[in-house]
């Protein structure tokens, strides 16, 4: 599903060449539910923003759903990302005056679909993250948790093939971060491809498969292991 | 369509979010653009051809025929009555007209009260209708041969406004006006007529006036004694209009139509040796220098384009580009501050593509509105213009097609400004955005 090999990601000062990430490579079968963990600065979010195509690399190869991402248009990578991906973030990332409604409506709002089809997806994916009934309400009329439901629920809107989570429960107590993770597993079990990025080793270590990063390379690249959550729940 | 109504949506969503930035944005491209605007349409009527079917074949003529060594002007754009008379006996011209100007006071008709009413007069003799192409409503003028005709039976032609004003617009052929104790017997009334500039009297600062109310014979005008509203210059002494006709007083002016360069060449012919006739009768003294001028020489003769107009017109254009330096600041600071959602929208899937085509959407309605503030503020403007430059009032009518023209320049204007903001904010990468 997504596989880089020897990515490189420098940024270059007058008299400094920095590597982000180096000499990188992965590759995440579909269905797998991976977490990367690693210190703060190691490249966790910047092998995120590359595998989310929010960044560019400036070595190596990257194929996500049997695409190489290399020399494509804004507009093709933005319909790449507006189709095969979903992605959450840490702080929720919801627009302050959009109802709940719209905020996840906006990017179905690109692709040709009709009214009625945005509402079905809108409402199903709601209800799958246990706020249907809600979607007139505007983001600060919910709890942290809550928002970052309705956050799952505009990537799960968009039919994504990969799910790209960046510390999701990073601003969440621990009952909410429960809650949250229960619905990621819940999308994995239903065949969703999760990439998270996580400070938290407990979480970390209740997926199937975790990666460490450190100074940009991959120390520990896990196994792909489908028992391992059945294991430790 | 339906993405359509969705950038609609989000434009007056990014307008509402920021009321101040909006609101300055739209009240420095509206005011920038307004003043150009106004200028502009002062330039266009200043430098338009007033008659462009035939400005080429209309001259202005200027003789040489002062008594002595010192005239005031070589030649002299104002004529004696007899060297007027003169052109009017050729028969080379198509057309051929002699007038002055005058102004008098206008009796109400009975029925109404007694309020006198102000009007400008244009006396003339020869084709004066028919070379300027002065369009009738109802009736007509009076031909060469009919001067006489028109002479003793007092007859004059007025203008629409005229008309407006004390017959409510309705048809007034046959009916009177009583003008200094007498009357005069209307023949005719014009349509709407403004012709701007108003070539054939561009003179003494009058190119702006507007034209005349009443058109009157030259000869009922001189008998009459209505006085010249327009210079005058005499080396004999005169008491009344009546003196005039035989006295050395110049104060006509003379336009004719020729059709092509033999006509005019025969016709320049005719004015060197009418003007060498007086010579050889000691009459004058001065060189034969007789000055025949189309429509668009004399108007440049006489500046007709007003230099402090042409001056305020780069200032403006400079504040224009203050203006929008100023917008443009205003909106970068704008997207600026939208920057995280920029980002997280285009992480979402909107490509640059789409923000550019939303913010085009924006413009536009800056643009709109800038436009409507741009008709205030030229209202405004106009009002200024003439309460405290009545020479130049005349010259401004905000026609359709001239308000057209202020709303593509603010569109324009709204545009460009957004080009730099909007650049700056999508080329930077997605992850430093919403970091």
């Amino acid at each position: 599903m997504l596989k880089m090999m020897n990515i490189a990601r420098t940024y270059q000062t007058k008299t400094l060449k920095t590597y982000a990430l180096k000499d990188f490579s992965l590759d995440v079968e579909s269905g797998e539910f991976v977490a990367v963990t690693g210190p703060s600065g190691s490249g966790k979010s910047t092998f995120l923003n590359i595998a989310g195509l929010l960044d560019n690399f400036n070595e190596g190869e990257y194929w996500l759903d049997e695409e190489k991402m290399q020399g494509l248009s804004d507009d093709t990578l933005s319909s790449i990302r507006n189709q095969k991906l979903g992605f959450i973030f840490q702080s929720y990332n919801l627009i302050p005056d959009f109802t709940l409604f719209e905020n996840i409506e906006m990017p179905l709002r690109y692709r040709k679909m009709t009214r009625k089809e945005r509402t079905i997806r809108i409402e199903s994916s709601l209800d799958k993250v246990g706020l249907l009934g809600r979607s007139n309400y505007l983001p600060a009329e919910l709890s942290g948790g809550q928002q970052q439901r309705v956050a799952i629920a505009r990537a799960l809107a968009g039919t994504p093939k990969v799910l790209l989570a960046d510390e999701p429960t990073g601003n969440l107590d621990s009952l909410m971060s429960r809650q949250i993770m229960e619905i990621l597993h819940q999308l994995n079990d239903d065949g969703m491809t999760i990439i998270m990025v996580t400070h938290n080793p407990e979480q970390a270590r209740e997926v199937k498969r975790q990666i460490q990063i450190v100074d940009g390379k991959i120390m520990d690249y896990g196994v792909y292991s489908p028992l391992k959550k059945q294991a430790t729940v | 369509m339906s993405l359509l109504f969705y950038y609609l949506k989000l434009s007056l969503r990014s307008l509402k979010q920021t009321p101040l930035v909006s609101f300055l944005t739209i009240f420095i491209i509206g005011l920038g653009s307004s003043l150009v605007s106004v200028n502009l349409a002062l330039l266009e009527t200043m430098y338009s051809d007033p008659i462009p079917e035939k400005s080429e074949n209309l001259f202005h003529i200027s003789l040489n025929t002062w008594q002595d060594l010192t005239p005031h002007q070589e030649p002299f754009y104002i004529l004696r009555y007899k060297d007027a008379m003169k052109i009017l006996e050729s028969d080379i011209p198509k057309y051929a007209t002699i007038f002055y100007r005058s102004h008098v006071y206008v009796q109400a008709p009975k029925s109404q009260s007694d309020a006198m009413h102000s009007a400008d007069v244009r006396a003339f003799s020869g084709d004066f209708f028919n070379l300027t192409q002065a369009p009738f409503q109802w009736g007509s003028g009076w031909e060469l041969d009919d001067n006489q005709q028109a002479l003793s039976h007092h007859e004059i032609v007025i203008s629409h406004r005229l008309n407006q004003l004390l017959f409510d617009g309705e048809n007034s052929l046959g009916k009177t006006l009583t003008i200094q104790n007498k009357s005069y017997s209307i023949v005719g009334v014009l349509k709407k007529w403004n012709i701007k500039p108003r070539f054939y009297h561009v003179t003494e600062g009058q190119t702006y006036f507007s034209t005349e109310d009443i058109f009157i014979p030259l000869e009922t005008a001189i008998d009459n004694n209505w006085i010249v509203y327009a210079r005058m210059s005499a080396s004999d002494h005169w008491t009344n209009m009546d003196d005039t006709r035989s006295r050395n007083v110049f104060y006509l002016q003379s336009w004719v139509q020729l059709n092509n360069p033999q006509q005019r060449q025969d016709f320049q012919l005719f004015l060197d040796n009418y003007s060498q006739s007086l010579k050889d009768s000691n009459e004058h003294p001065l060189a034969i220098n007789n000055e025949l001028n189309d429509v668009k020489t004399w108007m440049q003769i006489n500046n007709v384009v007003d230099k402090n107009i042409e001056a305020f017109s780069v200032v403006t254009l400079l504040f224009l580009i203050v203006c929008l330096f100023n917008a443009s600041s205003l909106l970068l600071a704008k997207h600026s501050k939208a920057q995280f959602e920029t980002g997280l929208r285009r992480a979402l899937g909107v490509s640059r593509r789409q923000l550019y085509a939303e913010n085009m959407i924006e413009s536009v309605m800056i643009g709109f509105f800038s436009g409507l503030i741009a008709l205030c503020f030229s209202v405004i403007f106009l009002y200024l213009i003439e309460n405290f430059l009545p020479n130049i009032a005349n010259i401004i009518e905000y026609e359709l097609f001239k308000l057209g023209i202020a709303f593509f320049i603010t569109l324009s204007c709204s545009l460009l400004i957004a080009i730099y903001p909007v650049y700056s904010t999508y080329r930077q990468s997605i992850a430093l955005q919403i970091k």
